[in-house]
């Protein structure tokens, strides 16, 4: 630290912040007190009675140890922070007052602290003269002892400050991270809630709203319990929030890299032929996808890892939290083991394209392999579009589902995606989605009426050089017959070259662009195919 | 005053105060951050501005400001439970006068 950055520190400021802070750090005492006398008033058998109490109840309890916890560290980082301002306040002064006698001297002070040394005294000099070099030496030497005493008192100062946070670092609290939920907080500060007794029954199979109220009916420790101990029933089941969705698939995917390793190691090579572990590579596949979300500095969930079916799907962004979520819908071709990290990669183009539009606006993007995608002979039926309208269709009403405040939702399908969304808009019951985006569609059965949507929510394209678009495969083209219906938007790519069927989520491109408006619900602003 | 009366009414307010409460923790969060940020500004240098910026507080705030709205919607689903109840009964006691002779 330079001496005239420490002599121009602005104490007041700290003061201020210092207390600000030891304001927050007391008010945790009220919310646990308060938490308390909430929880007391509801225990009371006449006011709340049965399951729904006891659920109820539970949470609180549990809220009211981590808050608990957390209080005491608070209070102990402020408490230490107040006595280090006195500190680094005294550091200040004695910077300061160093540098004002330094330049008073004329005696010089480097960025490093050191104080230049003036000549000294000399055989040639009078008496006069020796006199002041002395006194220039002396001075110089008392310039140097107060701004070490300067630097002493900020390191002080400083090590209150480390120890304090450590307090934190103790907790693992700096490894609690923007999107990290209540149950990583938990975990940060060991709290652990009862984990005996039967666990309830979960509702596989049922409607995402009755799922998602059933859900919402459980305590929390019931809630991690069947996240952890039946992850096969949690992870896939549509209406569970996504948080703990993905603690149980975390599971599931540590569970089968674990296993799938041991069983890799365990094989004897075969001289002539080398087995693929195709499930392996599968779940190493997921794995690197997820890790490449988590690397985009958002939370990254894994909503769906079914390593049977061949199904994963990982977001860009919480989807419990967000005011705005997307799911992109895949084609042909797509599968786990080879795409989803390239799955993952467009769904942080699509999450990059809108933090620009609305920075306040909180959206996930989901890259959903959710359905076996055609290989490029199936590519010709209707049967793999048929068989996953369902899957898309319950995803959307799982991430709906969300009690409270449903997000807006946008599905994004490309090529046979499109056939596929097509087909979930034909599903009994409404989609739920609150637009369709189509792009690059070889064609599909209906019209965007099937949507249930007004025509300026349902938004089709294609680019010029995109002749898989043009082969009409599955019915009529989107973005070409006008009695459709829908919006037509601009997803020409001139900006790219060789822009054609796989470029609808370039980087800067219009259709890219065109997505990021439609997610966050700005459709007015959508350039369309006639702007 | 009837039970189930009573209990909405204590359902309710406990609602509200968890709610509240939430709100609350959710300021503080916001508030612990801007503390944080300008003392961190204030002694660029120091260890306040190296280490203090590394504590979530914001993130941590809003996550159990989270929690608390969650169990605020629990309780709020308990009274409105209650006051279903409550409204069907007051139905039913309606339907009853009208075909029932009143007891003399």
């Amino acid at each position: 630290m330079r001496p005239q950055e420490l002599a121009a520190w602005d104490i007041p400021a700290l003061r201020r912040g210092s207390a600000d802070l030891a304001h927050v750090a007391e008010s945790t005492r009220a919310w646990v007190l308060r938490g308390d006398a909430i929880g007391a008033a509801l225990a009371t058998p006449e006011a709340w009675d049965g399951p729904a109490s006891e659920a109820a109840l539970s949470t609180l309890h549990t809220w009211l140890a981590v808050a608990g916890r957390l209080n005491p560290a608070l209070e102990a980082l402020a408490a230490g922070l107040t006595e280090a301002v006195t500190w680094y306040a005294q550091a200040q002064e004695a910077a300061a007052t160093a540098l004002r006698a330094a330049a008073d001297a004329g005696i010089t002070v480097g960025t490093d602290g050191v104080v230049g040394q003036p000549p000294g005294p000399t055989a040639r000099m009078d008496a006069e003269q020796v006199a002041a070099a002395a006194e220039r030496e002396a001075a110089a030497r008392a310039v140097q002892a107060q701004l070490d005493e300067a630097f002493r008192l900020a390191a002080r100062g400083d090590a209150l400050v480390a120890s304090d946070v450590g307090v934190f670092t103790g907790l693992e609290i700096p490894g609690f991270a923007a999107g990290s939920t209540f149950v990583d907080l938990m975990a940060a500060l060991s709290v652990t809630v009862e984990s005996a007794g039967r666990l309830p029954t979960v509702p596989a199979g049922a409607d995402p709203v009755v799922v998602a109220a059933w859900w919402a009916a459980l305590s929390l420790d019931s809630q991690l319990r069947l996240a952890r101990e039946q992850p096969e029933l949690i992870g896939d089941l549509d209406g569970v929030p996504a948080w703990a969705r993905d603690l149980a698939n975390r599971v599931l995917l540590d569970e089968a890299l674990r296993e799938l390793s041991a069983q890799a190691a365990g094989q004897q090579p075969d001289p002539l032929f080398t087995p693929m572990n195709e499930d392996l590579y599968f779940a190493l596949a997921v794995h690197e996808a997820l890790a490449q979300a988590e690397a985009q500095g958002r939370p990254a969930q894994l909503y769906l890892f079914d390593l049977q079916a061949g199904l994963a799907a990982i977001s860009v962004g919480d989807l419990d939290t967000a005011d705005s979520v997307a799911v992109i819908v895949p084609g042909t071709g797509v599968d786990v083991t080879g795409d989803m990290s390239a799955q993952v990669a467009r769904a942080a183009e699509v999450w990059a394209a809108t933090e620009p539009l609305d920075e306040s606006e909180d959206v996930a993007v989901l890259a959903w392999i959710g359905y076996d995608t055609p290989n490029y002979v199936e590519a010709a039926s209707q049967w793999n579009a048929v068989a996953g309208a369902p899957l898309l269709a319950a995803t959307v009403g799982g991430l709906t589902a969300r009690p409270g405040n449903s997000p807006r939702t946008t599905i994004i399908a490309h090529s046979y995606g499109t056939v596929t969304t097509a087909e979930a808009g034909e599903e009994p019951g409404e989609l739920g989605a609150d637009a369709v985006v189509l792009v690059g569609s070889p064609g599909t059965r209906g019209t965007a009426g099937d949507f249930d949507l007004p025509d300026e929510r349902v938004f089709v394209g294609e680019a010029g050089d995109d002749w898989i678009a043009d082969t009409w495969v599955h019915g009529v083209d989107p973005s070409w017959e006008w009695w459709y219906g829908g919006t037509c938007i601009d997803a020409d790519m001139p900006e790219i070259e060789d822009s054609d069927h796989y470029h609808y989520f370039d980087p800067d491109s219009q259709a890219l662009h065109n997505m990021a408006l439609i997610v966050q619900g700005r459709y007015r602003s959508v350039v369309g195919c006639d702007d | 005053m009837s039970t189930l009366t009573f209990q909405i009414a204590v359902l309710d307010a406990a609602a509200e105060s968890l709610s509240a409460v939430a709100a609350a923790v959710s300021l503080a969060g916001s508030e612990g951050r801007a503390a944080i940020s300008m003392m961190s500004r204030a002694v660029p240098g120091s260890a306040v501005s190296t280490h203090l910026t590394a504590v979530p507080i914001e993130q941590l705030a809003g996550s159990v400001s989270a929690q608390c709205r969650q169990i605020a919607q629990r309780v709020a689903g308990g009274a409105q439970t209650y006051r279903d109840m409550e409204a069907a009964l007051h139905s039913g006691m309606v339907a009853a006068r009208g075909t029932l002779p009143v007891p003399r």
